[in-house]
């Protein structure tokens, strides 16, 4: 899919997918924007942005693992602190359904799905820890698309948004450590 | 053409319509099918599992098949429009989409079952008259054949626990009985002109045979579960 998106509204003019979207849209687009620079992208504050979860600020010992690693701890991730992120990713959608903005929030998951799950693509299909972290970073690029277009202030899912976009997969609280695992830059 | 099969292969969208409004229709048909099938995989069934399933591991395994539900949707579509068909996926979906998802456990069962439908079919597609949908089901069948991995794995793991073969075994019992239909009926005008024109190669009896088959083999085989009676005619 090209990147960035032009959107023809409907009086027929021309507007970016940001303006398409409406309140909200431009968090959306520079999310995006950022998970096509992939990689590439420069100063990404790692070791802060990986404390700052979505469901708050941790104070824990950051701990850089491998995928495999990464698989591991996940089955040992916090339960409650996993429940209060689905809470917050679900309070972003309620509100955007509150507004009636059910479509918007569609298109712009969609568009966030299309350019994700290629980029995030498991490079061996029969790899399961390989879709496991695929798995996890694809629900927190849409927990991020969400909380962007909610206006949700401050975006619980910002930094995380910004790590995934930049390659990272961060696990979660497991074993009093905070897990990030480097997956590998993003394709 | 009648008693002849369709011998050539169709290397594109203008090349159907070069053959006429009856292969673009025969294509069209198997292509929509799918079209809807894959986005009722990813919408009823898919993202609520992210809900239920037990863990996180599991839950971001669910979101990524999910994911790739939603692909193979998108994926159909674009053959649709190329063949110039519209917006397709508004249709009722098949009866399988009906059943509501409650449990873990039927989520598991589900893609261990249903999705091995859905490879039946694809493998059949594999030597498809129409190369675009050939060349489609070659990329979408290791996903395919991950998600029915993926079912069976979970649902060996959950038959450990004695407590839960009651409900595993109503989960057989209701999905096979919904996933019957998926092949179509017996006496089918459809089926006629897709073995007309190369589009598939078998009937839907036959197409359903092979699915209980290797449904019965998994069922009875691996989890030691009984498996339904399931006639390999059904006219609705
Ligand atoms: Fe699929
Ligand atoms: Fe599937």
């Amino acid at each position: 899919m090209a990147w960035p998106l032009t959107v023809v509204d409907q009086d027929g003019r021309r507007v970016t997918f940001a303006e398409a979207l409406g309140p909200g849209g431009a968090r959306v687009q520079e999310l995006l924007d950022a998970l096509v620079r992939g990689a590439a992208e420069a100063g990404v504050d790692v070791d802060s942005l990986a404390l700052m979860t979505p469901a708050g600020t941790v104070d824990l010992p950051l701990a850089r693992v491998s995928l495999g690693e990464g698989v591991e701890a996940a089955g040992q991730v916090d339960g409650t602190w996993l429940a209060e992120v689905d809470r917050r990713r679900n309070g972003c959608r309620q509100a955007l359904a509150a507004a009636a903005r059910d479509e918007q929030m569609e298109a712009a998951l969609h568009v966030a799905m299309l350019l994700a799950t290629e980029r995030l693509d498991p490079h061996d299909d029969a790899d399961v820890d390989a879709h496991v972290a695929s798995g996890a970073r694809l629900w927190l690029v849409a927990g991020a698309v969400v909380s962007a277009l909610s206006g949700a202030d401050p975006d619980p899912f910002l930094a995380w948004g910004r790590l995934v976009a930049a390659g990272w997969w961060p696990v979660g609280p497991s074993d009093g450590r905070m897990v990030l695992s480097a997956c590998g830059p993003v394709a | 053409m009648t008693a002849a099969a369709f011998p050539g292969e169709v290397r594109d969208a203008a090349a159907a319509h070069a053959l006429g409004p009856d292969y673009v229709r025969a294509v069209g048909k198997v292509v929509v099918s799918h079209v809807r099938n894959e986005l009722a995989g990813a919408a009823a069934f898919d993202e609520p599992a992210i809900a239920l399933a037990p863990g996180p591991k599991e839950k971001w395994l669910a979101c990524r098949i999910a994911m790739e539900e939603y692909g193979h949707h998108l994926k159909f579509q674009r053959l649709a429009s190329d063949l110039g068909l519209g917006e397709a996926s508004h249709d009722r979906a098949l009866s399988v989409f009906d059943y509501q998802l409650t449990s873990w456990a039927e989520f598991v069962v589900l893609k261990a079952l249903v999705d091995l439908a859905e490879v039946v079919l694809m493998e059949e597609l594999l030597a498809t008259s129409y190369l675009p949908l050939r060349h489609l089901v070659v990329r979408l069948l290791p996903e395919e054949h991950f998600h029915v991995s993926f079912g069976k794995a979970h649902t060996r793991e959950l038959v450990t626990d004695p407590a839960a073969l009651p409900l595993v075994q109503r989960a057989v019992d209701d999905l096979v009985h919904v996933t019957v239909p998926f092949f179509g009926r017996s006496v089918s005008v459809n089926n006629d002109a897709f073995r007309r024109w190369g589009v598939k190669q078998r009937t839907n009896d036959e197409a359903r045979a092979e699915w209980a088959g290797r449904c019965r083999q998994f069922v009875e085989g691996d989890l030691g579960l009984r498996f339904p009676d399931v006639d390999r005619h059904w006219n609705g």
